[in-house]
Formats: structure tokens, C-alpha cells, sequence
């Protein structure tokens, strides 16, 4: 007799791919053999984590059709299995899977579609927050900017790709037109939460250097500096664009 | 809890229960949904403000052997204390092994090793929650061999043991009793009727394996006859119970779960009247 620890232990290893023969004396026979009865468990198991990828990776599962992204599904499944009861963080490693993935090979920009989506399921669940009272700042000495620090909204995000992910992604919306689309531009984005809703900011280069400097904790001024060195940018017009968008929800004086 | 229906709330009705604010007596979310918080919190605080809540756990994990997911547990009750549900509910079954989350309700074996090791875990989530929990019996497609207790002792038992209160799944009880040949009617008669404090109602499909039928509990269908008329008897012995109807998968249109709870309503409506006419 197993103690509950070792069948758990067996079971877990069959439902993820192990072969079940160890588990055929420990489970009643009757008219339907053990694997038959096992199998349903296994059906739940791959089924279920599948619709969880499937409703955070909707665009991804549009643009290889239902079958190959149930088999690519089951593959990352088998590999990186959940380590935690929440759905709505499993999967974030499946772009990455997905680029090392050999059939998906043919559909360059998939990985970064997959990047996009999970980006967005983090800001749909990331914690409320209010934003930076743009008269806090205001009350800090002009002299004393370059020393700020800022805190991201929760829910903030930034993406760059070699492809158009923002416009495939919307192609996807009602009415939206995937053709219609040159997939030979880049994009790079602000994603994050409005009051409501998902936001997509696009951003030239030097617009990103900064935001993924002032987001990786960095001082205002070589935020500055970082974005200066991408090209032309406009640090007061900038600044007072994501007090208003609310891309912030403190500042520290680091000076 | 109002002794009323009520029905599981899932993504896919977030807008329309909350623009239309149907007459039901209360709603139940899965927990899980609302650990981050986000949109999903944000709609949930404002259903609450509406209706009264259920907290239906499914990542517990109660039966697992080894300590349990005390992050989790801790997410839980920040959600608990945040929420402030009429119930809160768990599963008699385990998801996890080795640090995978299998996303299914497995089966235990029902021993007196795993007996102990689910009391523990309902035992601890009651002392970290400060409120007593409701557990709800599986629905289940095996049976192991060195299981020593009848699937109804082994839940009555939790009950006995950690004073928990009881979720019962009527389908589960119906589709359980078909998979494993025993009497649904015994089942329920040997439930801890004080402790029944929440009914669960649900679709299952019956497949056909070659020779060999399966009753499978997915949530994705009305409820069928056979499992109105066990909840109908269940109901005439318990009294009105509030009763929820559970729907996770081919989501139809709200008002299909609106008729369902209706349903059960009118079988809780005649339960009361019976209850009135015995009274009097």
C-alpha cells in the first residue's frame, strides 16, 4: 500500500506524461480498465490548462488556428506545468517557449504577439493603484528634478519588437483587417491600464529609453541622458504626458 | 446566506449581471480569480456591494500530503478579509504534487492517513481564516484499491472531526454514485444534516467508453432530471438550503443560468411549504 505522499507523487508524474502501469494495482478494476478511468483526469488536467492559455493568448491561438495551438499548448504544458493555483499567472514563459518552438518557426512575429498578450494579462490583473498627484511634483524645486525617481503603475509595460504586434493584435478586434497590415515595421508600446480599460502608447526610441530607465529605478536625469543618447526627445513634454496619463504612482527625492 | 439560488459567477457575465442586476439571492466567484487583484477585484467589490458572496476555493489543495500552500492560504485570506463572503468553501480532493498545480479535483484515497492529513488542512485554513469553512464532497472516476471508508463516512467525518460545515454537490453525489455502483439516496441520507450549509447544482455529460459508461462532471449543461429529483429529495429532508447553480464551461447567456436557479427556487419554495405545513 502507497503511503499518500508516494501515490500522489505517481499520479502528478502520470498526469503530466509518465506511463501509468505502476498505478494499475491501486486503482479498482471493473468493466473500464484503470487507464481508461485515469485518462479522464488527464483530459481535465491538459483541457483545462489549455482554455487558460487559450483566454490569455487569444490572439496568439487566431493566428495558428485552434489545432496547432492545442498541440504547441500541450507541449509547454508537459514542460513547464503550473507551480502555482492561480491561472491568470501561468504562462509566462510561453512566448518564450514558443520562439524556441520548431513548428512555430514559420510565424516570426508569434513570440512577440505572445509577449504582447501576456503583457496585457498582467496589466488587467495588476493591483490598483492612484496615480502621481501631478501637483506633488509641482511643489518640488526645479533644481531637484534631476535627482527624482518614479514608481511605475502596477500595471505599466513596455514591449519593443521587430514587428507590428500593436496592429496585429487590434487587427483582431471587431472589424479589424490582418492583410491590411506591412509586417515589416517595428513597434514599441506603453501598455498598461486606464481607468478601465487595456492602453496601448506607442513610442519612438529615445520615448522608450527613457520610460525603461525611469522604470528599472533610474534618475530622472539619466533617464534623460539614456533617451538623449537614442535620439531627439522633448523631457518636459514627455514628463508632464505620463503625469497626465497616470504612468506613475510616486517619486522619490534621490538627491 | 439567504435560502434562496444563487449562481456561480464567471468572466463571461461580469458585464451583464452587473448592467441587469438580476433577482437572485447571491453569487459565488472562485477565489483564485481575485488574488491579483485588478479588474477582476474591482468588478467583484461592486457585485458585493449587490449581492451576498460565496468564496468557492478551488487551489487549496486540502488533501495533499506535506504542509499546505501557506502563500496561498495567506492570498486567501487577504481576499477573505477584503471581501468579507457569507461562506467560504474548499474541495475534499488535492491539485498538488511536488510544487505542480494539476488545475483538477483528483481523488483521495479515503484512509485514515489521508483522513488525518485533510482534517489538519481544514483545521489550519479554519484557525488562519478565523471562520469555520465548507467543504464540498467530489465528484470522482476511480476508486484505489486500498481505500478503507465509504466515500459519505470519509466526508461526514471532516465534518465530525474539524466542525466545518458542508458544501453539497448533488451532481456530484449522483455522478459519483453511477461511476462506482453505489446509491445515491444512501449518500445523501448520511450526510450531517446540521452542516449542510450550501447545495451545489451542476451539468455533467455521460460518455460512452466502449461498453462502459462514465459520468463526467464538467459544468457545461443544464442540470438533468435525475439530479433535480435527488436535490428535491435532498431538499424535502434538509429543509431549504441556499443552492447554487454552477456553470464553468460552453458559458451560455445569463438568463439560461437565471431559469436554471429559478428552477431550484420553485423546488426550495415547495420544500419551505412543506416544511410550513408540517409546522402547523
Amino acid at each position: 500500500m502507497p503511503s499518500l505522499h508516494e501515490l500522489q507523487a505517481a499520479i502528478g508524474a502520470h498526469l503530466l506524461g509518465a506511463d501509468p502501469a505502476a498505478l494499475a494495482p491501486l486503482i479498482r478494476a471493473d468493466a473500464l480498465p484503470f487507464h481508461r478511468r485515469l485518462q479522464v483526469y488527464r483530459n481535465n488536467t491538459f483541457g483545462s490548462l489549455t482554455e487558460a492559455l487559450k483566454d490569455t493568448f487569444p490572439v496568439v491561438c487566431c493566428l495558428v488556428d485552434e489545432r496547432f495551438f492545442r498541440y504547441a499548448a500541450q507541449e509547454f504544458i508537459r514542460r513547464h506545468p503550473p507551480q502555482a493555483p492561480r491561472l491568470a499567472e501561468y504562462g509566462a514563459l510561453f512566448a518564450d517557449f514558443l520562439a524556441g518552438f520548431e513548428p512555430a518557426r514559420s510565424v516570426a512575429y508569434l513570440p512577440d504577439v505572445a509577449r504582447l498578450e501576456w503583457a496585457i494579462n498582467e496589466a488587467y490583473h495588476a493591483a490598483d493603484a492612484p496615480a502621481l498627484d501631478p501637483a506633488a511634483i509641482g511643489a518640488v524645486p526645479q533644481g531637484r528634478y534631476s535627482g527624482l525617481t518614479f514608481i511605475a503603475h502596477p500595471s505599466a509595460r513596455l514591449i519593443a519588437s521587430a514587428f507590428p504586434v500593436d496592429r496585429i493584435w487590434q487587427a483582431h478586434r471587431p472589424g479589424g483587417d490582418l492583410a491590411a497590415i506591412d509586417l515589416s515595421s517595428g513597434c514599441r508600446l506603453l501598455v498598461d491600464r486606464g481607468a478601465d480599460e487595456i492602453r496601448f502608447l506607442s513610442l519612438d526610441d529615445p520615448h522608450l529609453a527613457f520610460l525603461q530607465a525611469l522604470f528599472a529605478g533610474h534618475m530622472l536625469q539619466d533617464a534623460y541622458a539614456a533617451a538623449a543618447v537614442a535620439g531627439e526627445f522633448d523631457l518636459m513634454k514627455s514628463l508632464s504626458l505620463h503625469l497626465a496619463r497616470g504612468s506613475f504612482t510616486s517619486f522619490v527625492d534621490a538627491s | 446566506m439567504p435560502k434562496g439560488a444563487g449562481i456561480g459567477w464567471r468572466h463571461p457575465h461580469y458585464q451583464a449581471l452587473l448592467e441587469n442586476r438580476p433577482d437572485i439571492a447571491w453569487i459565488e466567484v472562485h477565489s483564485e480569480n481575485y488574488l491579483g487583484g485588478g479588474r477582476p477585484l474591482a468588478y467583484l467589490e461592486k457585485a458585493r456591494a449587490d449581492y451576498p458572496l460565496s468564496l468557492h476555493g478551488v487551489g487549496l489543495s486540502l488533501g495533499t500530503d506535506g504542509p499546505l500552500d501557506r502563500t496561498h492560504l495567506a492570498r486567501i485570506k487577504a481576499l477573505v478579509d477584503r471581501i468579507e463572503p457569507t461562506l467560504v468553501s474548499e474541495h475534499v480532493s488535492w491539485s498538488v504534487t511536488g510544487g505542480v498545480y494539476l488545475n483538477d479535483l483528483l481523488p483521495l484515497p479515503y484512509t485514515e492517513e489521508s483522513l488525518q492529513v485533510i482534517c489538519a488542512h481544514v483545521q489550519e485554513t479554519q484557525d488562519v481564516l478565523g471562520r469555520t469553512i465548507l467543504v464540498e464532497n467530489p465528484s470522482t472516476y476511480l476508486q484505489f484499491t486500498h481505500s478503507t471508508i465509504q466515500e459519505w463516512e470519509y466526508v461526514a467525518a471532516i465534518v465530525d472531526r474539524t466542525g466545518c460545515g458542508l458544501l453539497l454537490d448533488v451532481n456530484n453525489v449522483y455522478v459519483s454514485a453511477g461511476n462506482h455502483g453505489f446509491d445515491a439516496r444512501r449518500y445523501l441520507e448520511a450526510m450531517p444534516a446540521e452542516a449542510v450549509q450550501e447545495i451545489h447544482l451542476a451539468g455533467h455529460t455521460v460518455r460512452d467508453l466502449g461498453g462502459a459508461t462514465l459520468r463526467i462532471d464538467d459544468h457545461g449543461s443544464v442540470v438533468c432530471d435525475a439530479v433535480w429529483e435527488l436535490y428535491a429529495s435532498a431538499v424535502a429532508r434538509l429543509g431549504p438550503v441556499p443552492t447554487l447553480i454552477e456553470w464553468d464551461s460552453n458559458l451560455p447567456e445569463l438568463p439560461v443560468l437565471l431559469a436554471e436557479a429559478e428552477k431550484a427556487d420553485r423546488i426550495l419554495g415547495a420544500a419551505r411549504e412543506a416544511r410550513g405545513a408540517v409546522a402547523a
